[in-house]
């Protein structure tokens, strides 16, 4: 169990810069997970962590040691693959027992049969197979050690996987998308399992995902990436409700956040959208407001903005209504109603929207987020005074 | 739910005897179909591949020589004298040194250059080319070569040789040394076709294996070797051992232009005993039972390689 460090790690493949400049520290036993859309350099991130790859510039360290010149095997780390690449000519205990034969047998007692006599190696082996069945008990997966990786199921073949990687005791679990070849049932279920896995040994987790709901649900802090940078790390609370940027925003969170452009009344900085005053108060430079469904309020009788109900979806515990503005057709505005609403019934005919001022997030025309507060009237004297 | 389930045997009782004779009828009239289709295939088989084999299995039995009008039954005649002829022995034996020799020299010459052309990052595409070359060209054209080459007094193997302390002879010529040079160019001929099967099974494995490895702690290329890469090879390797076998039990063009079996029947092999049995002896029965008893061995091949190949060396 060891703290990790990303020192300024840049990274280029040919003329593409992969990463920039990405600094990270994951503290020891931490969950951290790296989130990011598509081919923003999560997995180069964590290649150059385990050093399959090389960084151009910048410093690993583990522990208190840096790792630069240290090749993979001896940086004590375990990964778990996408494609989980198990040795598909060994049986599942012998691929979870790889990482202890190389640690514990020297190359003469590896060898097939002739090894098994050697000195030293039967109480080596006795240890590894003892240390492959524990294993193989916390996964649930001890009626599995006999067979070979193809005999197994997807899910299976993900615990034996995760087993090569807990029999060892690594400086740090490295996890690149593992659940992302798994069924959608199967993937909730998993998702469970490995934060209960982290809770239990206590480990170093650094988690690749593209799936915002994987990264919520399992991180002690998220950090998420774009374009090779890492623009935000926080608690998943915090990157939720205060995102430093507007991609953030956009990523985090299903449905995606609502972003409506908006014009700022010169004399109170009052944002206004779709031309009627907004109620909150933001920063001169705001261009554009994000507010999440469940900050929207939608009703067939009064709101902030009129609209036409598009789309609407239940889910059985909530419902999400998609409002076209009319002053803005350009915009559809997707709000969480509550369960039994019946907006299903509505497409079609009018709504209006409003929201909650303290939820909403303001950004500037470079989608840095901006200050921004419910317009809260200060009262002098029994008159409504604009405060700002 | 059980009362709407049909049971095959409810089905049964619901066909009556003339619904059961039409299906029957329809059934014949379709298997009757398929044997016509077949027929002209099933044709072709038995007048090209088990008439001729059928044939040397019959004349191996009889007394039979080329040109004859007439021929006698005789039994196991031939198989009698086979025990008793010394060439037999030798050219059996020979074959098999042959093939002892050539399967693990060009399996394992095939894999070094394999895996020493897939390690290059520039000029794969050459070498390929040139250790394929021996596959492509014509052995017989190839053997002049090697007879020039192998010549006492220009041949450039026994003059240089020759510089190097040994005697200048055309190793062709001895007995202790002709199959022994047979063998080496039967590696050379053979190592670019398991080279390429070996470079083709190379590139089937997944990067990420290595990978797997290299974190799990095995660093050096002789674990990475011994982990993954043979292994791995396993099918091919199998199919380049059976491959090479069969092609090695069936040398001959190169003992026919260059030593004819000699000196001293030192490269007498079957397949050219049959050969001189049959169109320089004219003891065509004779050739016929030398040709079952090497039948045979390809049979046995044949057998290992279905169930070894088909059965057991594969991952999936
Ligand atoms: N070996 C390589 N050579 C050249 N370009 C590469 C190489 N590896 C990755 N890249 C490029 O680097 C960028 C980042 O790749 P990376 O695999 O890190 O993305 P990712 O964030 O993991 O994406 P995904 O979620 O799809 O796995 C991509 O544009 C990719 O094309
Ligand atoms: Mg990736």
């Amino acid at each position: 169990m060891a703290e990790v460090q990303i020192r300024n790690v840049s990274k280029r493949f040919g003329t593409t810069t992969v990463l920039e400049n990405a600094s990270l520290t994951i503290s020891k036993g931490e969950f951290v997970s790296l989130i990011g859309p598509s081919g923003c350099g999560k997995s180069t991130l964590l290649r150059i962590i385990s050093g399959l790859e090389v960084q151009d510039t910048g410093q690993i360290v583990i522990g208190d040691r840096t790792v630069d010149d240290l090749r993979p095997s001896a940086r004590n780390l375990a990964m778990v693959f996408q494609s989980y690449a198990l040795y598909p000519h060994l049986n599942v205990a012998s691929n979870i027992a790889m990482p202890l034969r190389m640690q514990r047998l020297n190359g003469f007692q590896r060898l097939p049969v002739i090894g098994r006599f050697l000195p030293g190696s039967a109480t080596a082996n006795d240890g590894i197979a003892r240390q492959v069945r524990d294993a193989a008990e916390m996964l649930d997966i001890s009626h599995l050690l006999e067979r070979k990786p193809g005999q197994l199921s997807g899910g299976q073949r993900q615990r034996v996987a995760v087993g090569r990687a807990l029999v060892r005791d690594p400086a740090a679990f490295l996890l690149d998308e593992p659940l992302s070849n798994l069924d959608a049932k199967l993937r909730v279920h998993m998702r469970t399992e490995i934060a209960q896995l982290h809770r239990r040994l206590k480990a170093t987790f650094i988690y690749v995902t593209h799936d915002q709901v994987e990264a919520m649900t399992m991180s002690d802090r998220i950090a998420v990436m774009m374009d090779g940078d890492i623009i935000q790390v926080g608690t998943p609370d915090e990157v939720y409700d205060q995102p430093v940027d507007i991609r953030v925003a956009e990523f985090i969170g299903s449905p995606k956040i609502n972003v409506v452009p908006v014009d700022i009344e010169a004399a109170r900085g009052m944002a206004v959208l779709a031309g009627a005053a907004s109620g909150v108060v933001t920063d001169p430079s705001a261009v554009s407001l994000g507010i999440r469904p469940e900050a929207i309020t939608v009703s067939s009788s009064s709101g902030l903005a009129a609209g036409i109900v598009e789309h609407a979806e239940n889910l059985g515990s909530e419902e999400y209504v998609q409002v076209r503005l009319d002053a803005l057709p350009e915009i559809v505005i997707t709000a969480r109603a509550g369960h039994g609403t019946g907006w299903t019934r509505r497409i079609g005919s009018a709504a209006h929207v409003s929201f909650d001022g303290n939820r909403a997030l303001a950004f500037d025309s470079a989608g840095r987020r901006v200050a921004c507060r419910a317009y809260a009237p200060r009262h002098v004297g029994g008159k409504a005074v604009a405060n700002g | 739910m059980a009362d709407i389930t049909l049971s095959p045997d409810r089905l049964q009782r619901t066909q009556t005897p003339a619904t059961r004779r039409r299906a029957s009828l329809r059934n014949f009239k379709a298997q009757g179909l398929a044997w016509m289709l077949a027929l002209p295939a099933l044709f072709l088989m038995a007048m090209l591949l088990l008439g001729p084999l059928l044939a040397v299995v019959v004349l191996s039995f009889t007394d039979y020589s080329l040109g004859n009008a007439s021929l006698d039954w005789r039994g196991l005649d031939n198989y009698q004298a086979m025990l008793g002829d010394d060439i037999f022995y030798k050219s059996i034996s020979n074959t098999l040194v042959y093939v002892g020799i050539v399967v693990p020299g060009s399996l394992l010459l095939g894999l070094g250059a394999a895996l020493l052309i897939e390690s290059l990052t520039r000029g794969k595409a050459f070498w390929r080319a040139v250790y394929f070359l021996p596959v492509m060209a014509t052995l017989i054209a190839m053997a002049i070569v090697w007879e020039f080459m192998m010549s006492a007094r220009f041949g450039i193997i026994p003059q240089t040789l020759a510089l190097l302390g040994f005697p200048a002879k055309n190793w062709l010529q001895e007995t202790a040394t002709a199959l022994p040079v047979l063998c080496i160019i039967g590696i050379w001929q053979s190592l670019g076709f398991n080279m390429v099967l070996f470079m083709a099974g190379l590139s089937g494995i997944p990067r990420t294996l290595y990978e797997a490895l290299e974190l799990d702690g095995g660093s050096s290329a002789w674990t990475r070797f011994w982990t993954i890469t043979w292994p791995m090879l396993a099918p091919v390797t199998m199919f380049v051992v059976i491959i090479t076998a069969i092609r090695s039990f069936q040398v001959f063009d190169t003992v026919h232009v260059l030593t004819k079996g000699g000196p001293n029947n030192a490269t007498m092999v079957l397949i050219y005993q049959i050969y001189q049995e049959g169109f320089d002896f004219f003891r065509s029965s004779y050739a016929a039972a030398l040709t079952v008893v090497f039948l045979v061995f390809i049979f046995i091949l044949t057998v290992i390689k279905a169930r070894t190949i088909e059965n057991k060396v594969h991952y999936s």
